[in-house]
């Protein structure tokens, strides 16, 4: 009993660390790209 | 003697006029729309003593309490397990677990809590994220490794000894635990609770995250006063007060404890 109180405090503790490192390995959304004949366009 | 006594008393003096220049600054008149200051007054205080600064004051004070007594009930069993454990590897485990939330800076763990919080990882039955509930959450694990730590420590020094003679005579588990264990650790629930009460006093990054600008504490009215309305003298008042409020609280429960202790 103690074991599982003790894990699942230890699982709350480390919670916002797992996700961090989860998070880090989504990638990142690419900035929208401009439409060809904009000004600056291939520059 | 008095060598060694210098670097406290040049630590002391920074203190000091640190403390100084705030009591300077909140006796200063402030100039609405300007950096300027006026000249002595005690309307600084008078202002900060209105009904949404003592709400801050009344809500950094329950969520304050809230989270010690939480957290004290939370760290008991990891501590218990960190110093009891047999096995030297289960207890470095344990032990690098219960660091973790340090290996990540406050400002990172409160973002992942935002995303834990908010519905993005869980579904909470309740709205979690920019509310009390949710900077509870963020303050509780905040201080749970340091209550985990002054705990353990505590009942590390606790002979096992007293225990298996309680046992022995026919002592259920939980009556050990009630008049053995729990007595016995006492020095490190006092230092533990009122550490964590002080720390929480003062927390900051916690409920500007996760409180979202509706949940207040004594820090985020002090950041609000000083940078978003530039009023630095009230901002300096409501330090003041929130300080010397802070040490009655601490005196009090010191006294309290140390009562109860004897």
């Amino acid at each position: 009993m103690l074991r599982l109180v003790v894990l699942a405090l230890v699982a709350f503790m480390t919670l916002p660390t797992v996700v961090v490192i989860a998070v880090s390995f989504n990638p990142t959304p690419s900035s929208p790209s401009r439409p060809p004949d904009s000004p600056g366009a291939g520059t | 003697m008095r060598l060694l006594l210098t670097p406290a008393f040049v630590v002391l003096a920074v203190f000091g006029a640190a403390l100084a220049a705030l009591f300077r600054w909140s006796l200063l008149e402030f100039v609405p729309g300007s950096l300027q200051t006026g000249g002595l007054t005690l309307a600084n205080f008078r202002a900060v003593l209105a009904g949404q600064y003592v709400d801050a004051v009344r809500d950094t004070v329950v969520l304050s309490a809230l989270t010690t007594g939480l957290t004290l009930v939370l760290a008991y069993p990891v501590a218990y397990a960190l110093a009891r454990t047999p096995s030297r590897r289960a207890r470095s485990a344990l032990l690098v677990l219960t660091l973790a939330p340090f290996f990540t800076g406050a400002i990172v763990r409160t973002y992942a809590w935002v995303l834990v919080l908010g519905n993005t990882v869980v579904t909470w039955p309740v709205p979690m994220l920019f509310t009390e509930r949710g900077v509870l959450v963020g303050l509780v694990h905040f201080s749970m490794p340091t209550m985990i730590l002054i705990l353990a420590a505590a009942l590390s020094h606790i002979d096992p000894v007293y225990e298996r003679a309680a046992a022995s005579l026919g002592a259920s588990p939980a009556r050990v635990f009630r008049r053995v264990t729990l007595p016995l650790s006492m020095p490190g629930i006092v230092s533990g609770c009122l550490i964590v009460f002080a720390w929480t006093l003062s927390a900051f990054p916690t409920p500007e995250l996760l409180g979202g600008g509706k949940v207040k504490m004594i820090a985020n009215v002090v950041k609000d006063l000083g940078l978003d309305s530039f009023n630095w003298p009230g901002a300096a008042a409501f330090a003041m007060l929130a300080l010397v409020l802070t040490l009655a609280l601490l005196m009090g429960l010191g006294r309290l404890a140390g009562r109860q202790a004897a």
